[in-house]
């Protein structure tokens, strides 16, 4: 379970002389196995909130728990270990350009010391789920935006992990692209085994959605949470 | 407990060194520098101790007489008394005929060095060579005595080694300070310019090191080339330095040994004799330095 409790993160804007507040006082509960869509503008949070949940980031203020553990307070050598629990889908892929689908997938398993017996056995199953085994073997300058997006998802569902973090998935995709990764992304975590979460800012988009979770932010606050809502009414 | 592979992270410490390409040859050049000065103090600091030792070694005083030659009798006289004075174990008398033929022996291979001497014009002089035992103080009051006109007025000069041991001891603290502050500063720009590679390298894979710490690496994962590629930096350093000073060291024996001025009087240590604590010290210095440049960059750029 995920829980953000009074979060606020500030940061001091080196340059103006200001501080900026990202998150204010962000209330939050997600459990095991949701699939959640957190909206909201440029600048409303949505990237801090996911830099905190990977613990890159710490709460200037509150607290925030998964499964129990402080991130505030977990102790350095442990925070890999942490991470090694979320996968994690960027906007702008972050494939390494000189390594092959296959190898950028393999990456991920290599730097959790993982042995070559099982990088051999697992990648080609995690390519072949998201139905890019037959660009294996090529570059990522070489492959569409939608199949570098497959990879980029198939590199953060290699090492099974409970949390997938999706950061702006579609951006970069056409329309009919985009519909289909936001159908892959629901679909995994369509058993409850697995916790998603997609950030964006295509409301649009999500809106072929509606029955799931949707969490809106504004300026660094939650104006509108559907779980919640569902709850009030 | 993750178990990473050696052979992969090996791999990727050298591709890391061969794709920063000029910043790791000026990594080298510098610290092959820093190592072949450092290395040459040593080896000078290393004969002068040597030569040192073997002087200390001969408690010997050289009086020379006077250029006005003596009767027979009175140079036999003379090294009756010397042999008398207390703490002296042995009186060699030299005359001037021997020492030409002494140094004709000497220099045998360059004799037109000596051919135009002879009886008339011999520049030697008769020579006592006076072996004493006893402590520093017993060798300071023969100096003082033999040194004193009045009861050796036949002698012109006494030499003694310890003066000369001493000068070439101060020669070698000097040689020794100048060596360690060029080795503080020349290990200290090492370290920068280190530290400056590994920064840079850092700065050119921060992407893909942003990447591992979300997967998960561990600090130790992402840190490994960037220090493996130093060490690099240092074996290879080590290695060149090594080979320039062998053919450095060589080139100075045989320039000294081939000098007649020279040749017999300083002893040199063959670097057949000291190469493995040359190589010890390049290596250490390589591995100390790299180590501490890439720490230094490793614990301020690079946050888990």
């Amino acid at each position: 379970m995920i829980e953000f409790k009074h979060v606020t993160k500030t940061y001091r804007s080196a340059t103006r002389d200001t501080t900026v507040i990202a998150l204010n006082d962000v209330n939050l509960k997600i459990d095991d196995g949701e699939v959640v869509f957190i909206v909201g503008e440029n600048g409303s949070g949505k990237t801090t909130l996911m830099r905190l949940l990977t613990r890159m980031e710490v709460p200037t203020s509150g607290t925030l728990l998964v499964d129990g553990v402080d991130l505030k307070k977990i102790r350095k050598r442990k925070i890999p270990d942490y991470r090694c629990k979320i996968g994690m889908d960027f906007q702008d892929y972050r494939l390494f350009p000189k390594f092959t689908v296959y190898e950028n997938v393999a990456f991920a398993m290599r730097v959790l010391g993982k042995s070559s017996k099982n990088i051999r056995r697992t990648v080609p199953l995690v390519l072949s789920m998201l139905d890019i085994s037959a660009r294996a073997d090529h570059f990522p300058p070489e492959i569409s935006g939608g199949e570098q997006q497959r990879t980029a998802l198939a590199r953060a569902l290699v090492n099974n992990p409970k949390i997938l973090i999706a950061d702006e998935p579609t951006a970069n995709l056409s329309p009919a692209m985009s519909r289909e990764v936001m159908d892959l992304l629901v679909s995994l975590g369509e058993n409850g085994k697995r916790t998603v979460l997609v950030i964006t800012h295509d409301v649009k988009l999500i809106s072929n959605y509606a029955h799931k979770r949707i969490i809106k932010l504004e300026r660094g606050r939650i104006v509108s949470d559907t779980a919640t809502e569902g709850e009030e009414g | 407990m993750r178990r990473y592979s050696l052979s992969y992270l090996m791999s990727r410490s050298f591709k890391g060194f061969s794709r920063n390409g000029l910043m790791s040859l000026a990594s080298v050049l510098i610290l092959t520098s820093c190592m072949l000065i450092s290395g040459s103090f040593g080896l000078i600091i290393y004969n002068l101790y040597v030569n040192l030792h073997s002087l200390n070694e001969l408690n010997e005083i050289v009086c020379m007489c006077n250029y006005d030659k003596l009767p027979d009798e009175q140079y036999a006289e003379l090294q009756t008394r010397l042999t008398e004075l207390p703490n002296v174990d042995s009186v060699e008398f030299t005359s001037r005929e021997e020492a030409l033929q002494l140094m004709r022996e000497k220099y045998a291979q360059h004799p037109q060095l000596l051919d135009h001497f002879n009886e008339e014009n011999n520049p030697f002089f008769e020579v006592y060579t006076i072996t004493y035992s006893g402590s520093d103080q017993d060798a300071t009051n023969l100096l003082f005595t033999l040194r004193n006109k009045n009861e050796f007025p036949e002698f012109r000069t006494v030499s003694d080694r310890i003066e000369t041991a001493n000068t070439l001891e101060k020669l070698k603290n000097t040689i020794l300070w100048i060596f360690g502050g060029f080795m503080i500063v020349l290990v200290f720009i090492s370290i920068v310019i280190i530290m400056n590679t590994v920064r840079m390298a850092i700065a050119a894979r921060r992407e893909e090191i942003e990447i591992m710490r979300y997967i998960g690496a561990t600090g130790w994962f992402i840190s490994f080339p960037f220090m493996m590629e130093s060490f690099i930096t240092g074996l290879i350093s080590a290695v060149i330095a090594f080979g320039l000073q062998f053919l450095t060291y060589d080139y100075m024996i045989r320039l000294l040994t081939s000098d007649a001025s020279t040749a017999g009087i300083i002893t040199i240590i063959p670097f057949s004799q000291v190469w493995y604590w040359v190589a010890l010290g390049f290596v250490v210095l390589g591995f100390i330095t790299s180590y501490i440049g890439a720490k230094i960059s490793l614990s301020k750029y690079i946050k888990v």
